[in-house]
């Protein structure tokens, strides 16, 4: 995703509801908002519930006449309405008994991927794989065992001899391992870059 | 928060690894919103995290294993069967003798020594996570283990604690779960000591396994450093 910067210009589009700025918005803060909240919410309906809130209450505050005043706090201003919409998720969860995590899941939507997604998703596995096989078989074993089964990560490191501090440089060095191969291939596309 | 603290302490890793405490991960996230770079960073290490697991997956499930002749099957054994019995007859026979010559013995001590009654060395944690003060200690007489009491920090919509004891050389000894009723009074751990070396053990408790609050994995709420001396003949605090 291009980099933008949230100035007033930005803001003023954003009140007047121009869809390049709108899309380029709802994009951005979409998948910040879902990573916050994947570690504090379960179902993906749930997640999707308190990210439209989200946005409805931000684009509204936006718009009134004393709404946001410094455009350089735009993100934080996100975060913090998106804190809000939780707690409240929250607080109505322990009133009702109710989760929207134990909601049921009803997707109208076609979730298949298109072509090109495809095209990138395989690409992207091949630099992951490549990646992967660079770590000696120990340290893919590590990874493994914290990416897939589900044991604590105090009891994991424990087992294999390793700090936690060793995991997350573990973590790093792989992720700079795929960084590099991206890199050295100008026709890969990877999303998010 | 700055961008190279969070830079330099690998904060997107911790972040996605769910390592961070509540109040650090809070700042990080406000940091994140803000700062273009970090939120970049963030993606792409989440898409890699993503992808390696599918890679991981798709690896493990395609690893068949595969059935290969053993070297020394039965049958081979009995190929040999005269020397197989007696060495067999031999290895079982002095097994029998080990076990009641001394396994047996050993086993009824202790379990006499269990079940009766003894004074148990006890520390009490509470309050103990002051800075500056001296560290709590005790003595343990020789015991393996002693009685640790401690406040658990209650926290809204958890469903349990984790209690967890590091030895002197930061090794996990043992994890104990805390039910969130428990958790509501001053909670007696038995602690085994792993051994009983002297030095200074941490006693950790965490919060996880909530759903739909800040907590869903296991974060560190409370840590408790204590002293033990193993040798001393007189017990205190």
């Amino acid at each position: 995703m291009e980099f933008f910067t949230f100035d007033a210009d930005y803001l003023v589009k954003l009140r007047a509801g121009e869809p390049s700025a709108e899309r380029h918005f709802v994009e951005y803060f979409s998948e910040l908002i879902h990573l916050k909240l994947r570690s504090r919410l379960d179902s993906p309906q749930a997640i999707e519930d308190v990210r439209q809130e989200t946005f409805t209450r931000v684009l509204m505050i936006l718009r009134k006449e004393d709404g946001l005043r410094h455009a350089d706090r735009l993100g934080s201003f996100v975060n913090s309405v998106c804190n809000h919409v939780l707690q409240e998720q929250y607080r109505s969860q322990k009133k009702t008994g109710v989760s929207l995590d134990e909601t049921h899941e009803v997707f109208y939507v076609d979730h298949r991927p298109s072509p090109l997604t495809q095209i990138e998703a395989e690409d992207r596995a091949r630099l992951v794989r490549r990646s992967l096989n660079k770590l000696s078989p120990r340290d893919r074993k590590l990874l493994k065992a914290v990416l897939l089964d589900e044991q604590d990560k105090d009891q994991i490191c424990h087992q294999m001899g390793v700090s936690r501090e060793y995991l997350r440089v573990l973590v790093h060095r792989a992720k700079e391992s795929f960084r590099s191969a991206y890199k050295s291939e100008p026709h890969s596309q990877v999303s998010g870059k | 928060m700055e961008h190279p603290y969070a830079s330099e302490h690998h904060l997107v890793e911790q972040y996605l690894l769910e390592e961070l405490s509540p109040d650090v991960r809070d700042e990080f996230e406000e940091h994140f919103f803000d700062c273009q770079e970090c939120a970049a960073e963030l993606r792409m290490t989440s898409e890699f995290l993503q992808a390696a697991r599918t890679e991981l997956q798709r690896a493990g499930a395609e690893a068949v294993p595969q059935v290969t002749e053993p070297r020394f099957s039965l049958r081979n054994l009995l190929q040999w069967r005269p020397v197989f019995a007696v060495a067999a007859f031999a290895a079982c026979l002095f097994v029998m003798v080990y076990q009641n010559a001394v396994t047996l013995p050993r086993l009824r001590t202790e379990v006499a020594r269990v079940d009766s009654p003894a004074v148990l060395p006890s520390l009490s944690l509470v309050g103990g996570n002051s800075r500056g003060g001296s560290l709590p200690s005790v003595n343990t007489n020789g015991a393996g283990w002693i009685l640790l009491q401690v406040d658990i920090p209650m926290q809204e919509g958890v469903s349990g604690y984790t209690c967890s004891l590091y030895s002197p050389r930061h090794e996990l000894l043992w994890s104990v779960p805390v039910s969130a009723e428990a958790a509501k009074d001053t909670v007696s751990l038995r602690a085994p000591l792993g051994g009983a070396a002297s030095g200074t053990y941490l006693l950790v408790v965490r919060a996880g396994g909530s759903r739909g609050s800040a907590t869903t994995q296991a974060t560190d709420l409370a840590s408790y450093s204590f002293t033990v001396n193993a040798g001393a003949a007189n017990s205190g605090q």
